[in-house]
């Protein structure tokens, strides 16, 4: 049993954060070096194709309110289902390790600061453990204060891009081939961790969250649609070949006397990433203490931060898009724990009630 | 008796942060960091190619504030310091090696490039300090007439102060200025080109930076005049194209023209298969100098709006003929033909720039404003 402890808004706080961390890192290579342009239908279709991911987990949800993803595996399940929410547990602690590999990427590749990366891995880690620790609540509170600030530096950014833009750099819808708009697809259905957070959230949030994942789909498409807008208009073909073109595209613009607007990315990607892995860290340690019969979360959360900067030291540049990191296996595992669990656990609760019903 | 077991209370786990957390922050303190006086601020650089004793390698002249000597106690000493190296890269490792201070590439302002350079092609050197990570891409670049170098030098007779960097950066209007990223987005792209501003030095030692040096992807090509950089600008929508003066039955007139907006449509002759282009320009010309008196000028200025549309038409066409006759796309016309008819353009895209663009028709209609500030409109 989960108690009601966020707001539906602190929800969709808590999702777009995770959205934006991935929204802001997207490029080519994420595509295959493919035309970023034609991601914007992808972004369309995958709105479309997100609410109807949602349907089995939203109706599980309905049906067992108070439960969780990992409760109801349990009670459906039985013991598999506890092999089943360490399968969440290890998918939530891959989130996290992808998004710190595109961290690492960004300070070895683009910033090459003084200090070491294992100094700054080893720091943020330390933060998000504490925060993981303090449980949803805390986290969520302060996803609210890193979201008003996101609203702000998102404003500033956008401005300045806004007017950098060159119409002329909006080449024709799938010019080159089709390739770009399965990628993107591909690409962002992979990383959308949300879904599978949706199962552990859901049962503790207040509120109207049908209107809730409405809006949150659409501030979801929006953020997209129109980051893939401002990077092709303002840097054009060149965004095929930056490795991380909205940085590229905001280290050159400016606001009036405001300039190095690319310090602002920083602060506002360092912020979410240090809210995503709090929440995927709290969420990954909540499967596993279930999983394991434990009272308490806080030894996993450290164990799983500890495990976490191990991976990260080892992790190449090169095997960022391959290995577990490979959209294929990304996007396998999102619909596994997204849609098929959800999915295979409605079919069983339907047959086993359908059984337990006397004949007339 | 069996001693109690310690268990770790984590509702400590504040205090503990708060004590870990400093001494986080005291192992950035202890890591030895370079002070600003052992730092040599860069502020421009000018790449030249070194042919001395048969070489053929890069010649850097790096202006940079220099904290350690300083002028007097409000201002840095501004030094000069030159370098050679197979590569930009080594000529700037070879900086460190010269002055024994730790070079600092974020402050930079201009790049500057020999005309002997750009015609053998900088593609290598703006890709480099593209991805160099302690440079930043907005970042002006400009052609320099003869020796890049020497613009790094110069002191004006009148004053015994060199010309600071900033200050030749600041000789074009920003709006109208390229960067590292302007240049690599035209360049990079196949069917456009990109072109930067000259820099020239009169016999007072006066810079001016008026021409334009347009380029065939990396390489320079061909060097336009005033006037004709006036049109470039323009044509490419340049928010302050500049000061043009122009020949009004034989008077000179001189205005400043503004906020130009061109709008370029491509269309396909069916007859020659060969596409079309329609120019429309609008812009203001802020009237500012004439030997006739304002109070005549106003009663024919529907005439001289006439002949300066005429005059810049035939300026555009002339800037127009000439760069495409290069094989040089400085105005997308090639991207704006890709959007409008992509299937025409896919068939053709790669001899675009080869054969296509040098046979293109175009159409120039100018419709501009005259204004003159400080006048009565009645």
């Amino acid at each position: 049993m989960n108690q009601k402890i966020i707001s539906v808004p602190q929800l969709i706080t808590l999702f777009m954060i995770n959205r934006l961390v991935i929204s802001m890192t997207f490029g080519s290579s994420s595509i295959n070096n493919h035309n970023i342009w034609d991601c914007i239908i992808s972004s369309l279709l995958v709105f479309i194709i997100t609410f109807i991911l949602i349907i089995p987990m939203m109706i599980l949800f309905k049906n067992n309110e108070n439960l969780d993803i990992t409760d109801i595996n349990e009670k459906i399940l039985g013991k598999f289902g506890k092999i089943i929410s360490v399968i969440y547990a290890f998918y939530f602690l891959l989130s996290c390790t992808y998004t710190l590999s595109n961290f690492k990427i960004f300070i070895e590749s683009v910033i090459n600061p003084p200090i070491s990366f294992l100094v700054l891995l080893t720091s943020i880690i330390i933060f998000a453990c504490y925060s993981a620790a303090k449980g949803i609540n805390a986290i969520a509170r302060a996803g609210a204060i890193i979201l008003f600030l996101t609203f702000f530096l998102l404003i500033m950014i956008y401005i300045s891009l806004f007017k950098l833009i060159d119409f002329t750099n909006f080449r024709p819808f799938f010019y080159e081939n089709y390739n770009s708009l399965t990628d993107g697809i591909f690409f962002m259905l992979s990383r959308m961790s949300c879904i599978p957070a949706m199962g552990m959230l859901l049962p503790m949030c207040f509120g109207n969250i049908k209107k809730g994942i409405i809006t949150w789909n659409f501030l979801v498409l929006f953020l997209m649609s129109s980051m893939i807008f401002l990077v092709t208009g303002v840097l054009g073909e060149l965004s095929d070949i930056k490795l991380f073109p909205i940085y590229t595209a905001t280290s050159a613009a400016k606001i009036s006397k405001f300039e190095n607007l690319d310090s602002l990315y920083l602060g506002l990607w360092t912020a979410g990433i240090f809210l995503k892995l709090s929440l995927f860290l709290n969420l990954s340690s909540e499967c596993l203490r279930k999983s394991f019969g434990r009272k308490s979360n806080k030894i996993i959360i450290f164990l799983l931060g500890i495990i976490l900067i191990i991976t990260n030291m080892f992790v190449k540049i090169s095997n960022i898009m391959s290995g577990i990191f490979d959209t294929r296996f990304l996007f396998f595992m999102t619909i596994f724990t997204a849609f098929l669990v959800p999915l295979i656990l409605l079919i069983i609760k339907k047959i086993s009630k359908f059984k337990q019903e006397p004949e007339i | 008796m069996k001693p109690e077991k310690t268990k770790l209370n984590f509702q400590n786990l504040n205090l503990l942060l708060i004590c870990i957390l400093p001494v986080i922050f005291l192992f950035f303190g202890i890591k030895k960091q370079s002070e600003l006086h052992e730092k040599l601020m860069i502020q421009g650089i000018a790449i030249d190619l070194n042919h001395e004793n048969n070489n053929n390698n890069y010649k850097l002249t790096v202006q940079a504030y220099d904290f350690k000597n300083p002028e007097d106690k409000n201002e840095p000493k501004i030094r000069v310091i030159e370098s050679i190296g197979n590569t930009v890269s080594e000529a700037l490792e070879n900086l460190k090696k010269i002055t024994g201070l730790t070079p600092l590439y974020s402050q930079n302002k201009i790049i500057i490039f020999s005309e002997e350079l750009a015609k053998n092609g900088i593609i290598k050197i703006i890709d480099f300090f593209s991805r160099y990570y302690e440079n930043r891409p907005s970042v002006k670049l400009r052609i320099a007439q003869n020796n890049a170098g020497d613009f790094l030098k110069i002191i004006p007779e009148n004053n015994n102060k060199i010309i600071k960097a900033s200050e030749i950066r600041d000789l074009v209007d920003e709006k109208s200025d390229t960067n590292i990223l302007d240049f690599e987005k035209e360049v990079k792209t196949p069917i456009s080109d990109a072109c930067l501003m000259l820099l020239e030095k009169n016999s007072q030692n006066l810079i001016k930076c008026e021409s334009t040096s347009i380029f065939n992807y990396d390489k320079l090509i061909k060097i336009m005049d005033k006037n004709n950089s006036i049109a470039i600008q323009i044509l490419k929508n340049s928010p302050k194209p500049g000061i043009y003066v122009f020949d009004y039955n034989k008077n000179l007139i001189s205005c400043k023209i503004e906020t130009p907006k061109t709008k370029i449509k491509a269309k396909l002759n069916q007859e020659n298969n060969l596409p079309e282009f329609d120019i429309f320009i609008k812009l203001n010309a802020n009237l500012f100098e004439s030997e006739q008196n304002f109070e005549n000028i106003k009663s024919i200025e529907i005439n001289i709006e006439k002949e300066l549309n005429n005059n810049l038409k035939l300026l555009c066409e002339k800037v127009i003929n000439e760069s495409t006759k290069e094989n040089c796309d400085l105005f997308k016309f090639g991207k704006i033909l890709r959007n409008s008819n992509p299937k025409y353009f896919k068939s053709i895209e790669k001899d675009w720039k080869s054969k296509i663009l040098p046979n293109i028709k175009y159409n120039i209609k100018i419709n501009s404003k005259i204004s003159m500030i400080g006048m009565n409109d009645n």
